[in-house]
């Protein structure tokens, strides 16, 4: 009886062991597979969230509202010192304010004299956050907006006034933003009024980082960071913020995005990169790459 | 390992895997968009570290696979490898585990935190093989320390919340453990 029981035990141990073998292979061939064929298993994931975050939706939101109440509810301590502070903003403001209005109307003047139309490709769809990546070393959000909202992977993503990411991974449902702190986030940008051209490339910190600027003399802490539109990765003159000099003597961009509260994101329906078939259309005689061009950025916008 | 072994086995994979959602969940609540400050500490791996060295049968290694896949499936992790590492981590525990049932805590903690380093260690070196870029050394650092330190913490809360504490000897001899 004794015997019997300890080779059973024994029968089931072995068992369990290969079931485990069997488990840890099938995870690594997964691992593999994602290195191998990133665009398919990303897919699945993308597919996977879909399935999960919206349902958890209803607890998320009221609890993320709850923390925020819990945060603002902390700084009405120094709730005297932010009115004067607003009170003085306000008076710069309103000065601003009349320069922008002035502005404008010189601004459609001159429209109205050159007939200029507006581009109506810039126009965006709003998504709600619904989670942000939960971990330290991937800075990500997820928002509620996806393939049937025919968002497109790349699309540049704004919080209304700066850059705050850009779309990496569709679902049918969500869509995931990979928010321009993260360290594999890589974006060409112009600093102004220099007009010289550098890539941002997140680091996990508060600040990215501005690499492979031609002429470091001609930038200065405060200047214009906008997006370029090289590479078509973005289109140009998105605002991104504004330089700061490290300690360390490297330009870092302070975000003109507000990070501390990323509630809702507008997702900018950018302009279709052009795929390219054929070699020969690249070369090509004048008649075979003249209409190629024009077609797919018109057809798509209306 | 699906022997009938009572309603407590499931109640307690059911307790485990509850608190592995929730933490999954808090970790998902979109509040953190700035970097930078303390990282948050891995608090499932703690959780699961802590149920396999009391209650190993809470945690089998299948339980175990599925929480780990979801969560770097969901937190947006190379899929697969740290589950693999984990699993194999706890499978390592499990047959440490009847040693420390008689030890005070430091030992106990000392041996998770030697398990955790050399699985952070090896999942470090294979994502480097695979030309995966890793985050700073630095940030990796500090999520290991604010991990190590979270460790206590679970542990109290798995013995005063969840009421999962060690095998007590005639529970072993009942349950038919390796003593």
């Amino acid at each position: 009886m004794a015997r019997d029981r300890y080779a059973e035990q024994e029968y089931g141990r072995s068992i369990r062991r290969v079931l485990i073998g069997v488990l840890v292979v099938f995870l690594l061939l997964i691992f593999l597979l994602w290195r191998i064929d990133n665009p398919r298993v990303e897919q699945f994931r993308a597919s996977l969230v879909d399935k999960i975050i919206p349902r958890m939706d209803w607890a998320l939101v009221p609890v993320a509202k709850a923390a925020r109440m819990v945060q603002d509810f902390q700084s009405y301590a120094n709730i005297y010192e932010q009115n004067q502070e607003l009170r003085r903003d306000l008076q710069r403001l309103k000065g601003w304010r009349e320069a922008a209005n002035q502005l404008e109307q010189k601004n459609a003047k001159l429209l109205d004299l050159n007939k200029v139309r507006i581009d109506p490709k810039l126009t965006y769809i709003t998504g709600v956050v619904l989670t942000d990546s939960g971990s330290p070393f991937r800075q990500s959000a997820l928002i509620n907006v996806g393939q049937r909202d025919g968002i497109i992977e790349g699309w540049p993503t704004m919080d209304g006034l700066g850059l705050v990411g850009r779309i990496a991974g569709v679902g049918q449902r969500t869509s995931r933003v990979i928010l321009l702190t993260d360290s594999n986030s890589r974006i060409p940008v112009t600093i102004q009024p220099s007009g010289q051209k550098a890539i941002l490339s997140g680091t996990n910190g508060i600040y990215p980082e501005i690499d492979f600027v031609e002429n470091l003399q001609q930038i200065h802490p405060g200047d214009r960071v906008v997006s370029s539109g090289d590479g078509q990765v973005f289109p140009p003159g998105l605002l991104v913020g504004h330089l700061v000099l490290a300690p360390n003597g490297r330009y870092q961009v302070q975000l003109a995005a507000d990070y501390q509260a990323l509630e809702f994101l507008q997702v900018l329906r950018a302009v279709p990169v052009e795929k390219i078939g054929e070699t020969d259309v690249i070369i090509g005689t004048p008649q075979s790459r003249d209409p190629a061009p024009a077609q797919p950025a018109g057809g798509t916008d209306g | 390992m699906a022997e009938p072994r009572g309603a407590t086995e499931w109640l307690g994979r059911a307790v485990y895997l509850g608190c592995a959602v929730v933490l999954l969940f808090l970790a998902l609540v979109p509040l953190r968009f700035t970097p930078g400050g303390i990282p948050r500490p891995d608090l499932t791996l703690c959780l699961t570290l802590a149920v396999v060295l009391r209650r190993p049968e809470f945690a089998p290694f299948w339980l175990i696979g599925l929480v780990f896949f979801i969560d770097d499936m969901l937190l947006d992790r190379p899929p697969g490898l740290w589950t693999a590492i984990v699993v194999l981590s706890c499978e390592y525990i499990r047959t440490q585990e009847y040693r420390f049932r008689d030890l005070v805590f430091p030992f106990e903690w000392a041996f998770v935190v030697l398990v955790m380093f050399l699985a952070l260690l090896v999942n470090r070196i294979l994502l480097t093989m695979a030309f995966v870029p890793v985050s700073g050394f630095g940030l990796a650092m500090l999520h290991f320390f604010v991990t190590v330190l979270a460790y206590p913490g679970t542990v109290l809360f798995c013995y005063a919340v969840l009421r999962i504490r060690k095998v007590t000897p005639e529970q072993a001899i009942r349950f038919g453990h390796r003593l």
